[in-house]
């Protein structure tokens, strides 16, 4: 067992920092580190900077444009972008379809889309879940006929993330009637500006927009865009949320959010001091960090392979990271006070909306963070679906 | 000992219940929010609601925190946004201030024709029992004062006709009328969280009356703080008992893998769980309820228990409501979603708990 870093990936973690140093531009970062939600604009623009570089995809293969990098370098690199406040990129193209795309799809597809989601001209968005169907999605009654050379789709997703500016969408939907649900789903690319398309906003808690309701009608999808074979999809989508397992522990995210608590915490003043050196606020922000440790070490196990059960794992690991960004979310919004309470406008939106005259650095957009942030009991499988999940694996064991 | 409602109590509960759900429906406080229209509060004025816990002198009914906690409690259950509550804490104050201004102010709240503002936490400051740092300066005749300083947060400004100012006078804490429309006073109004209604004021050399000396002060932000954690607490147990109440009719017509959540044991248990909060919550308003006319201590210590577990039960409910909701419950158009923001902002008006915990331990063991 070797619990350190090598010195060829210490100085790759120098090299990384110092082209986020020179090449992160200061206002993307800043906007980011706000905490609103991230702009076309500056999604595509950090993804073209990355790309140049050779960085844009760094858990893809070399032959599709990967950096060949090993899982810890991959780790080196989201923590020290998490440090630099440069945005996540967007995860629908490179995180989700891209991997589905290179395995399964045909080379066609590969070398159609695939360059495109490496250098950020095209962004796409996930068409899964829909009103009836989310934790229960193989429920899903998107329907994708064949007609001639082409599926015409029917259908309603919602929580579509980023629809409302997104290209392009994979989506499942049903082509054939089957006995067993999860069989006669198939997965579709289809372009967002074909005309039955239909993206109706949804305003979220923070007060911001980035989840929507797709209305797909009678939308056509070139048959040569089915990825695989047909009546597969529900296997596609199970590789897609298994092939990113630890994703969704938001570890890089989570220790760049415990520094701007501590940072609050320092610029509170109370009774004899700062908050920060108030022993109560000291003791709760020492047992997180624990937490925190202990749930970076858990992804670099799971990047090593070393779990019992990788299914079980991932789930558990989704849920502790919920649990560790919900602690760290409240410790923030306690030493903030009651500068949590006003609902502070974009200072970049010049939308012109009332704001306090009094509003400390750290205010505007935390809580946009902290309510938007609520859903993650619910997205990507929620607390009792992953707990399901984790039982039924144990059980097998 | 009874501790249910009398017949009088028992009415207006029912009066504001009925009230609430006919003239506040979910459709008309999204209107009204949004043109920040306030046209409720009149009517509101008329049912003579502000008088309930008023004594008869000031042309009040006579009743206690009781009738508060009841109008309040009906109030988080309709998630009403409007300036009563910051009336009824001022009215409280001004019940222990001296003056005819005061005694008139008073009577016109009573009578439900006048909204006073309280403006008292400043910026940095972390909560109510900070010490306030404008400062009030006597005019060289003696007979004026005049305060220069800074207020931040003070709720329902804009519909005020008269603030309530918490300043230093001679070195002591002190309690300042003065006319929201005053020479010298710069205002501005925003939105909070939870679509309520607060300003932060910038005074300078503004004049001001004298509202209460340094004794009278202590005991009046006493009455005020009694009043205003009373008043979250049973707002929050109206909120509360609301976020179960949603929580428990979505997840019984919510269908996934072929049946109602509600079928789902996990589901089950977590609203029990819920209940067992809003059980505890009640059950901390009852005890600072029987501590209105206990000593400072004692009340005060009842004060700060019911605003700390009322702002961490309800902000804990509501988000489990909101959990069991799923991406529904993220939603702008769903009511629980303002459910969650109106407990997460209780949670932090006027302290968050972790502020209210320190003073509340200073009183451990007495």
């Amino acid at each position: 067992m070797d619990l350190s870093l090598s010195s060829a990936e210490n100085s790759f973690r120098e090299e990384v920092r110092c082209f986020l140093r020179d090449r992160l531009p200061k206002d993307i970062a800043r906007r980011f580190a706000r905490g609103y939600h991230v702009s076309k604009d500056d999604l595509k623009r950090w993804q073209a900077i990355l790309h140049e570089k050779g960085w844009s995809a760094p858990h893809w293969p070399v032959e599709w444009g990967g950096p060949g990098w090993s899982p810890i370098q991959q780790f080196i690199f989201d923590d020290e972008c998490a440090s630099a406040d440069a945005p996540l990129p967007s995860p629908f193209g490179l995180r989700l379809v891209g991997p589905v795309l290179y395995t399964f799809a045909s080379q066609e597809l590969k070398l159609r889309y695939l360059p495109k989601i490496l250098s950020g001209e095209e962004i796409w968005c996930q068409g899964f879940s829909e009103p009836g169907s989310g934790s229960d999605l193989a429920s899903l009654q998107t329907k994708g006929e064949r007609v001639g050379d082409t599926y015409v789709v029917n259908g309603r997703k919602i929580w579509t993330t980023e629809a409302h500016f997104a290209d392009l969408m994979f989506c499942l939907a049903r082509t054939e009637k089957t006995a067993k649900q999860q069989d006669g789903i198939s997965f579709l690319l289809l372009d967002m500006k074909d005309p039955g398309v239909t993206v109706r906003p949804i305003l979220t808690l923070d007060s911001g927009h980035t989840v929507n309701e797709v209305f797909l009608d009678n939308v056509t999808v070139p048959a040569a865009n089915l990825v695989g074979e047909p009546g597969k999809g529900w296997s596609y989508a199970k590789f897609l949320l298994d092939n990113e397992r630890t994703l969704n522990s938001f570890i890089h995210r989570s220790k760049r959010d415990f520094r701007r608590a501590l940072d609050i915490a320092r610029n509170a003043e109370v009774a004899g001091g700062t908050l920060y050196d108030n022993n109560i606020f000291r003791s709760r922000a020492a047992r997180i960090a624990m937490d925190l440790d202990a749930l970076e070490w858990a992804v670099l196990r799971m990047l090593s392979g070393d779990v019992p059960d990788k299914v079980a794992s991932a789930s558990a690991l989704k849920q502790r990271g919920v649990y560790v960004q919900h602690d760290i979310l409240d410790l923030a919004a306690s030493a903030m006070g009651m500068d949590i309470i006003p609902l502070y406008p974009d200072p970049e939106s010049n939308s012109g909306d009332p704001e306090p005259f009094w509003i400390p650095d750290e205010a505007p957009g935390f809580m946009s963070q902290y309510l938007y942030r609520r859903a993650g009991t619910i997205y990507a499988g929620t607390s009792e679906v992953q707990r399901s999940i984790t039982y039924k694996q144990l059980s097998r064991r | 000992m009874h501790l249910g409602l009398n017949e009088q109590q028992s009415m207006l509960r029912e009066g504001a219940e009925r009230f609430m759900r006919n003239e506040y429906t979910f459709e008309i406080r999204r209107a009204a929010l949004k043109d920040g229209d306030n046209k409720l509060a009149k009517s509101i004025g008329d049912l003579g609601w502000s008088a309930a816990a008023l004594p008869s002198d000031c042309g009040g009914l006579g009743g206690s925190a009781v009738d508060l906690a009841i109008l309040m409690e009906e109030m988080g259950r309709a998630l009403y946004v409007g300036p009563f509550f910051s009336t009824s804490v001022c009215s409280a104050i001004l019940q222990h201030a001296g003056g005819e201004r005061a005694q008139s102010m008073l009577e016109s709240a009573a009578a439900g024709q006048a909204t006073i503002a309280l403006a008292h936490t400043e910026p940095g400051s972390r909560g109510f029992w900070s010490t306030a740092k404008a400062q009030a300066v006597r005019s060289p005749d003696g007979k004026r004062w005049q305060l220069s300083g800074r207020k931040h947060l003070a709720y329902d400004v804009q519909f005020a006709d008269l603030l309530i100012v918490s300043a230093e006078a001679d070195g002591v804490q002190s309690l300042f009328l003065v006319d929201p429309a005053a020479n010298g006073l710069k205002r501005c109004d925003f939105r909070t969280l939870d679509n309520g209604y607060a300003s932060d004021l910038e005074f300078n050399q503004v004049d001001a009356d004298f509202l209460a000396e340094p004794e009278e002060t202590v005991a009046a932000l006493d009455a005020g703080f009694y009043a205003l954690a009373v008043g979250l607490g049973a707002e929050a147990v109206g909120i509360a008992e609301a976020s179960l109440k949603q929580a428990q009719d979505y997840v019984a017509v919510r269908k996934q893998f072929g049946k109602a959540l509600t079928e789902f044991q996990v589901v089950q248990h977590r609203l029990a769980d819920m209940f067992i909060d809003v059980e505890h919550l009640k059950a901390s308003l009852l005890k600072a309820l029987s501590c209105q006319e206990a000593d400072r201590t004692t009340r005060r210590r009842a004060a700060l228990a019911v605003k700390i577990i009322g702002g961490q039960l309800a902000l804990k409910v509501a988000g489990d409501a909101l959990h069991l909701h799923g991406g529904m419950g993220m939603t702008d158009e769903m009511p629980i979603s303002h459910f969650y923001r109106r407990a997460r902002v209780i949670e932090s008006q006027y302290g968050n708990s972790d502020y209210l915990l320190a003073e509340s331990a200073k009183y451990l063991g007495t």
